[in-house]
């Protein structure tokens, strides 16, 4: 049977699918309550900020339809900021104000928006269209990223982000997602977006993955995408490691992007992070998470301090030659 | 640890489940398809009427036993009304009586009709004759006439009576007829007024009022024959002269010219008669040997409900199984569909419409919802109005539906109403913020993705025997209860997923 042999394989490679990722690290090592702590992207950005992490700053946060009417003052001093729902998931309900245009505001796709429109999509973000369980939300403003140079040639339009698996503080497995333009400008792999994995140790891209097809170079730019090396590599190493102390979720994702003024720059964190980084990687996270879980058991000094827990990584990590 | 819990309690609940299971099937012989079901049917009549504040009473018939049909476990369901029986020549009545009747009443009264094997002798006429009705100057006449016509061969008192229906329920009756039966020609008219004319010529004859024992029927009609006195023994005749032969299956409940029920002291009567096939021969057995026996409570408990609720429980008996099927698609399959229950509920919805049109008039809703929501983006309306406001349209679509199908005589689009008008306005609004953030593409695939969903739940649920084994054996729920527990735990990957992480299989296993 091809199926069952597929199913062996996936298995024996230790890659994660949906029930496993929910049953045996979800559900088991996030506790329910420290949920709302990454959720709510207003409270993980305020615990990043007491914990060291640059966030990007916050210009103002609107909560209730009666403040809509004060977005003109919060924004009135900012050429490009970024609205986005507290509660948002999947990037949705993200706008990105690169500049104005008379009374409306430029969005990065080059669409304008007028004023009135703006105010209709924040309210909107109020009364929960893009939250998880559809309940009211808060709308958020912030500075918008002016990502690194680096990244000029490999991403379209968007911001490229860093998104690094966290298990128990450890560091596990980490992929950057370029936009296309087909992903009009988003970083979600699922709307055409390009996934490349990331060399723990040293902080160079792998293979890229676009629509589960191995790629070299970007397919709007044609830079390469491959052994590209990510700066500030060994900062997001330790903030990552450092997010666990935050939000004591055993298993939980980091997105951060690279700022041109600020470095290493935390987006938000994910308590239910996809697992289409396998894809990025070329391999599975079971291995990996096993063994974390296995010094968890055996030798859990090891893993106690924010550098002791990088060292792991960088030690355990490498990824696994090609077959 | 945790999975142990797991396992053990899916075992308990499996085992329990299993255990009642084979206990009723094996020790009390439940039948295992709805097709074993024996020829036992449960009959429930509902009164109701507006209680004026003084004395009320309601009388209604009883059936009796005969050759063909045994009556058990008659009982009455009327909170703070007395009961008297009385024997008249039209059968036997039950009058329920009440000092004060306030407001909105209600009587129920049900009883269980065991069928045996048809017997082919004709049962006894009764010595005592019904007397001749009390009509006078042109209704006689008129009796008189058609009776005058009816023996012009001189035959037996049948064939009088076959030629007299052959006058009354003829196309084109004349003017006796017409005068007698007036402007009905229902059979319950044409029986009553030919038992009439054939006792005024002498002839022992009644009327005879009863229902069809058939499944399904909504509501249920009476149906009325002819029972005429001949050598001793009764012959029955339908009011059709195309078809006399009495139906097997045609039950007697009452005689003569009076109403199955009246009602004094009250205003707007109703009746409504439910016809069920009862649930098998156990449960009849046990209902008429003694209702208060506890051993039969587990097996008996939803027979002893009124039909009204016990086929309501059909329904819902079946859903927990559609929810696991559902569970099943997304966890191990790794369907996607629109809202966690969705699916189950259109599937309800098409246990109504049927398959075809429920996917037909599904569709059609859903996108002229979504045309008309996606529009109104422009109108920068409100999270909750543009809800309503997109409520308001399926409720609107669903009733020009149903109107335009009414027109095209198309009886499908009718049952259009029963659509859960709710989760097709969540089903729209999901849809459309879809279709906004992620593409029409997506949008489609899971609205597509739900039907297929819905589709496979009422496919499943719809079936007799899964009805028949659920209502039977609702122990059965343990088990479905025990296989979720199960799926609940399940870590492997969904075969979705298999296709989805194939680039990472490589290397030896």
């Amino acid at each position: 049977m091809e199926i069952v042999d597929l199913y062996r394989r996936l298995r024996a490679n230790g890659v994660l699918g949906l029930n496993w990722r929910n049953a045996e690290y979800q559900l088991v090592h996030n506790q329910r309550r420290y949920f709302p702590l990454v959720d709510d992207k207003l409270k993980s950005k305020r615990l990043a900020e007491s914990a060291g992490i640059a966030v990007p700053p916050l210009f103002g946060v609107i909560e209730y339809p009666h403040e809509v009417r004060t977005f003109d003052a919060i924004v009135r001093d900012h050429e490009d900021f970024v609205v986005k729902p507290a509660e948002g998931s999947g990037g949705d309900g993200i706008l990105v104000v690169v500049g104005r245009d008379g009374t409306g505001f430029r969005l990065a796709n080059g669409t304008v928006m007028s004023a009135d429109e703006m105010r209709f999509h924040i309210n909107n973000i109020l009364a929960g269209t893009f939250s998880l369980g559809g309940q009211p939300d808060k709308a958020l403003i912030e500075y918008r990223i002016r990502f690194d140079p680096l990244f000029k040639h490999i991403a379209f339009q968007g911001v490229p982000d860093i998104r690094i698996i966290v298990f128990h503080g450890v560091p596990v497995m980490a992929m950057t997602r370029l936009p296309t333009e087909q992903s009009s400008g988003k970083a979600n792999l699922h709307q055409g977006a390009i996934g490349a994995g990331i060399d723990m140790t040293t902080g160079r891209t792998l293979n890229a993955v676009w629509h589960d097809r191995i790629i070299t170079t970007h397919p709007d730019t044609g830079a390469p995408v491959s052994d590209v090396q990510i700066p500030h590599w060994d900062i997001l190493l330790h903030h990552a490691a450092r997010s666990f102390d935050l939000t004591h979720l055993g298993y939980q994702g980091i997105d951060m992007v690279l700022d041109s003024e600020r470095g290493p720059v935390m987006l938000e964190l994910n308590a239910r992070p996809g697992l289409s980084i396998q894809i990025a990687n070329g391999e599975g996270l079971g291995l990996r998470l096993a063994k974390v879980e296995e010094y968890l058991q055996s030798a859990p000094e090891t893993l106690a301090s924010v550098d002791s827990r990088v060292a792991f990584t960088k030690a355990h990590f490498a990824p696994r030659p090609a077959v | 640890m945790r999975n142990r819990t797991v396992y053990l309690l899916s075992a308990m609940f499996a085992a329990v489940g299993l255990g009642l299971f084979a206990y009723k099937v094996l020790a009390l012989d439940f039948p295992l398809t709805p097709g074993d079901a024996p020829d036992n049917w449960a009959v429930e009549t509902r009164v109701t009427f507006q209680g004026s504040g003084g004395p009320a009473a309601v009388r209604l018939f009883i059936p009796r036993n005969t050759r063909a049909y045994t009556i058990l476990d008659q009982s009455f369901v009327s909170r703070g009304y007395a009961l008297n029986t009385e024997l008249t020549p039209d059968g036997r009545m039950a009058t329920l009586t009440r000092r004060q009747a306030q407001g909105s009443q209600t009587v129920y009264f049900r009883f269980l009709i065991h069928r045996a094997e048809p017997s082919s002798a004709l049962p006894l006429a009764e010595p005592a004759p019904v007397p001749p009705p009390p009509w006078k100057d042109v209704r006689l006449e008129a009796a008189r006439v058609l009776l005058d016509q009816s023996r012009d061969d001189g035959g037996t008192a049948t064939d009088i009576a076959e030629n007299l229906i052959k006058k009354l329920a003829g196309p084109d009756p004349d003017d006796a007829a017409r005068t007698l039966l007036g402007n009905g020609t229902s059979a319950e008219r044409i029986a009553t007024v030919a038992a009439g004319v054939l006792r005024i010529g002498g002839i022992h004859a009644r009327s005879v009022h009863g229902i069809a024992l058939v499944e399904g029927q909504k509501p249920v009609h009476t149906v009325h024959w002819l029972e005429i006195a001949e050598a001793g023994a009764w012959h029955r005749m339908t009011t059709d002269p195309a078809a006399p032969q009495v139906p097997a299956n045609w039950f007697p409940w009452w005689r003569g010219t009076t109403k199955l029920t009246q009602v004094d002291g009250g205003t707007s009567p109703k009746v409504r008669i439910t016809v069920e096939r009862a649930a098998d021969q156990t449960i009849v057995d046990s209902l008429s040997q003694s209702s208060t026996q506890a051993k039969n409570l587990l097996t008996t408990a939803l027979a002893t409900l009124p039909l009204e609720v016990q086929q309501v429980y059909r329904v819902l008996l079946v859903v927990p199984l559609g929810v696991l099927l559902l569970v099943v698609l997304r966890n191990v399959i790794g369907l996607k569909s629109f809202g966690t229950f969705m699916p189950v509920l259109i599937a309800l919805a098409f246990r109504e419409t049927q398959l075809l049109w429920g996917i037909v008039l599904f569709t059609v809703i859903v996108t002229i919802g979504l045309a008309i929501r996606l529009w109104m983006e422009n109108l920068r309306l409100l999270v909750v109005p543009r809800l309503a406001a997109v409520l308001i349209v399926v409720v609107g679509a669903m009733a020009v539906l149903s109107v335009a199908s009414a027109q095209l005589g198309l009886a499908g689009g009718l049952s259009v109403a029963l659509f859960p008008m709710v989760i097709l306005t969540m089903t729209v609004e999901r849809m459309s913020v879809i279709w906004d953030e992620r593409g029409p593409r997506d949008a489609v695939q899971q609205g597509i993705g739900s039907l297929i969903v819905a589709t496979v739940c009422y496919l499943l649920m719809s079936h007799p025997l899964v009805e028949h084994l659920f209502f039977q054996f609702p122990e059965l729920l343990l088990v479905v209860l025990a296989a979720v527990l199960l799926l609940g735990r399940y870590s492997g990957y969904r075969l979705t997923e298999l296709y989805r992480f194939r680039p990472l299989a490589g290397g030896q296993p």
